[in-house]
């Protein structure tokens, strides 16, 4: 059996519920979805669901303007519930480091959830200038399996249809 | 009469898995449930007018989001709005709930069943086109909130 590997949770999420029958072995602190965690379950038991809690720490506005490396940080790491996520997604756009924010937001426009997906969107609305995310945004409108978030897509393209593009 | 619930994401309403709907259109900003719902209390023919105020009074991202209808014969309690627009100030109402729970057995009684008929969507266009027209008219609220935000609905 492959051992879980030591995870640091941010302070700001408290613990780490889960469902399903699971080992006994894993506590909360390596209760977080992954191969290892998987590779630690009994036979019988193939499914598993991490409900990871709300979000506790400041507004993801805030840390947008305060503490953005934080910010892009908690984007990566699969931390935060889709019900967080795509707000601090939305909030991010406001990142004045525009590529840093910009290259954080972009694979979040194939994460699973349409939730994440539109707030993604909203994130990146600001920088429709930048030819590679209209390009993305432009695939998103007309592919995306999700009506809302195509339609998401297509208010911000149109809404941007003005604006000077750039590089 | 409408409870208009101004909405927060189009894809909410995608799932109906109630647990989401809650986590994204009825969570506060102390990371708990809100079960004090700000709703405003408006024929349908206001609803795009109480959405521009909406969005524009309280600075809240002005998306073509679905806004819910929550009137299913609840008390609702007269507080002020926030918009600082006089007619959605008036219109303001909280819709209460004792716990979660009961929430939860609203939501999943008597709107998520119908929420496609409970439905009122205002495109963005829709509300930008509004207040242009509206401050065009000389409207003293409009004039005045473009004065201030000259740069509205951008950020």
């Amino acid at each position: 059996m492959t051992r879980p590997r030591s995870i640091t949770i941010p302070p700001e999420i408290a613990s780490t519920r889960t469902s399903g029958s699971i080992d006994p072995r894993f506590t909360d602190d390596t209760a977080i979805l992954n191969s290892s965690y998987l590779g630690g379950l009994r036979d019988s038991v193939r499914f598993v669901e991490v409900v990871l809690p709300p979000w506790k720490g400041p507004p993801f506005k805030d840390l947008a303007d305060t503490n953005p490396s934080r910010l892009l940080e908690l984007l990566g790491t699969g931390f935060l519930a889709v019900e967080d996520l795509t707000f601090a997604a939305e909030a991010a756009g406001r990142i004045s480091d525009v590529e840093a924010a910009v290259k954080a937001l972009l694979p979040l426009l194939e994460h699973q959830s349409p939730l994440v997906r539109e707030g993604t969107i909203y994130g990146l609305s600001r920088h429709v200038g930048r030819d590679w995310v209209r390009m993305r945004l432009e695939f998103v409108a007309k592919n995306d399996p999700s009506p809302g978030v195509r339609e998401a897509a297509k208010e911000t393209l149109e809404d941007d249809d003005s604006r000077e593009r750039v590089q | 009469m409408l409870a208009l619930r101004v909405g927060r994401r189009r894809t909410t309403w995608e799932s109906n898995e109630i647990d989401k709907i809650i986590r994204t259109e009825f969570w506060g900003d102390n990371g708990e449930v809100d079960l004090e719902i700000s709703v405003y209390r408006v024929e349908q023919t206001d609803v795009l007018r109480t959405v521009a105020e909406h969005c524009a009074g309280l600075g809240v991202t002005t998306r073509g989001f679905p806004n819910l209808n929550l009137e299913a014969g609840r008390l609702l309690d007269e507080t002020p709005g926030e918009t600082g627009f006089s007619f959605t100030v008036a219109a303001h109402r909280d819709l209460r709930f004792a716990s979660e729970g009961e929430l939860r057995e609203f939501l999943s009684k008597a709107i998520i069943p119908e929420a496609t008929q409970r439905t009122h969507k205002v495109e963005r266009s829709q509300m930008v086109a509004y207040a242009r027209d509206r401050a065009a008219a000389g409207d003293p609220e409009w004039v005045s909130f473009f004065e201030r935000n000259p740069r509205w609905p951008k950020e």
